[in-house]
């Protein structure tokens, strides 16, 4: 039963959403690999300001004597905290679940409802970095994330936050069909196709990655669906992966602005 | 190998995704029989390496050269484990020994094809060994899993990568970086625990003084089911994007929906 359990829902590495309306999106979530090169990202930012600040400790110090030595260690221990404990919360709020890192990796905090980050959720994820820390290098951090279908660590449980990664995504180049489509052969087609928006998408993908498959796999392939297709529009299926490439050319055309 | 029961979603992914999804793979899916296999491979080897050091008393050299010899085997192993774990409904270690044994033979080819390949990149002073590890990257999947011996594993390993090569130089320092990071991990929690806190000193070695120690030892085996489960997750990218796995999964359940439609309306 858990074996078929297991089957039907194969991993990956996205995270579905569902809204009120009963929409359903899915985010693709962070998982260790990318966070961790956020993390080494910010660890290196907060690592130079600190610097910054201890060179400017120094010349204070040299300027006034040893007089302020300890407050000098002072202040940097001050900084110190503050970097530690402040600047994920305070990046996350000001850039809405980015800090330096993250923006650099496309990554942002949300909540597991897919809702911007709010404060006190920030403050709390990043209040128990320390929990996930131990005993160190985050070891207990990255086995929590490991169990979790989201990678969440213990931070995120708790305030309810996970972290997504944004793809840019460009759009689409039209598709160009080589040789270009007759009218004779379009005119060999039904105006209105009778496939569904799943199939013109399966139809679409597979024209947009067929340089990349090698001929004879690209005719395997275009032979699984295209005589299905044909004998559904009562036409002759010569070259299939031709018939596939005809297809999107005429769907494209309807799709098209007047 | 039927795609349609495979236990991750087929699709081309990122380099950072396959290495993700390779962390969940190995401490959710297949944790129990990599547990289990642990217990009979690698505890072993392990002992193995130890004995060597402490009841013979060799150089840790030595000892890290034992472990870098024996170390593509149980990587195979592994492999045979995942491919299981992913595309097979029955899995247990029995079952994959089994068919680990059935491929020892090539799996010795490729061995020695592998270390040929080491020696010419240590000649040429580590300038070619690079590349020789970009063509090797593969090798254990052509020979266990296509079912290719010797040369001929070779040469699927190389056009397997040979349309990525960025990628697979990039997954190369990737598991470099993971086999270093468990060595560094597993010395850190070891000595941060028996030194640092129950202060009992060093009695097995420090590898930052040692040049070796026994975490470090077992950092680098634990390391080995990651090592060959992330290797494994490039390969089914590599093959999802070259063969159109994903696009055949569609296909497939495009015919299925309308034989579905065809029984009905009968």
């Amino acid at each position: 039963m858990a074996e078929q359990a297991r089957r039907l829902q194969p991993i990956d590495t996205t995270a579905e959403i569902e809204t009120p309306e009963h929409v359903r999106f899915h985010y693709p979530v962070a998982g260790p690999a990318r966070r961790v090169v956020a993390w080494a990202l910010d660890w290196l930012i907060r690592g130079a300001v600190l610097l910054l600040f201890a060179f400017i400790a120094l010349l204070g110090g040299l300027a006034v004597g040893d007089a302020v030595s300890g407050l000098s260690t002072g202040f940097l221990l001050v900084i110190l905290f503050l970097l530690e404990w402040g600047y994920y919360t305070l990046w996350e709020v000001a850039w809405n679940g980015r800090t330096p890192g993250k923006r650099a990796l496309d990554l942002r905090v949300v909540s597991v409802h897919g809702h911007p980050l709010r404060t006190g959720d920030s403050f709390l994820r990043n209040l128990l970095r320390a929990a996930d820390f131990l005993p160190l290098g985050y070891a207990i951090g990255l086995v929590v994330m490991a169990r979790d279908s989201r990678f969440r660590r213990l931070g995120d449980m708790v305030a309810g936050t996970m972290v997504i990664v944004e793809e840019r995504r460009a759009v689409a180049s039209a598709l160009r069909i080589d040789p270009p489509p007759t009218p004779k052969e379009l005119a060999s087609l039904p105006q209105r196709l009778p496939l569904s928006g799943d199939e013109l998408e399966a139809i679409e993908l597979f024209l947009r990655r067929k340089e990349g498959l090698g001929p004879a796999r690209e005719e395997e392939l275009a032979a699984m669906v295209a005589p299905l297709f044909a004998s559904r529009m009562g036409i002759r299926n010569k070259d299939s992966a031709r018939l596939l490439a005809l297809l999107h050319a005429r769907a494209s055309e309807r799709r098209r602005p007047l | 190998m039927n795609l349609g029961d495979a236990a991750i979603v087929l699709r081309p992914r990122s380099l950072t995704e396959v290495m993700d999804l390779a962390f969940r793979l190995c401490f959710s899916l297949a944790f129990s029989l990599y547990a289990r296999l642990t217990l009979v491979a690698i505890v072993p080897l392990l002992a193995g390496c130890l004995a060597l050091r402490y009841a013979l008393d060799a150089s840790w050299l030595l000892v890290w050269l034992a472990a870098f010899l024996t170390v593509p085997f149980v990587e195979a192993l592994f492999t045979v484990a995942v491919s299981q774990i992913i595309f097979s409904p029955s899995i247990t270690p029995r079952a994959v020994f089994a068919l680990f044994c059935k491929r020892f033979g090539a799996l010795l080819g490729s061995f020695v094809v592998r270390i040929v390949g080491l020696v010419i990149g240590v000649v040429t002073f580590l300038v070619l060994l690079p590349f020789v590890g970009i063509r090797l990257l593969l090798l254990d999947e052509a020979c266990m899993l296509e079912g290719l011996s010797g040369m001929r594993a070779y040469e699927r390993a190389q056009r397997l990568v040979a349309s990525r090569t960025g990628d697979a130089f990039l997954v190369l320092l990737m598991l470099l970086g993971a086999r270093f990071g468990g060595v560094l991990t597993a010395e850190l929690l070891f000595d941060g625990l028996v030194n640092d806190l129950l202060q009992f000193g060093r009695p097995f070695g420090w590898f930052f003084h040692d040049g070796g120690s026994l975490a470090a030892l077992a950092g680098f085996f634990l390391a080995v089911p990651f090592v060959s489960t992330a290797r494994f997750l490039y390969y089914i990218d590599t093959r999802t994007r070259e063969d159109g796995w994903d696009i055949q999964l569609r296909f497939t359940a495009i015919r299925a929906r309308a034989a579905q439609e065809r029984r009905r309306a009968a």
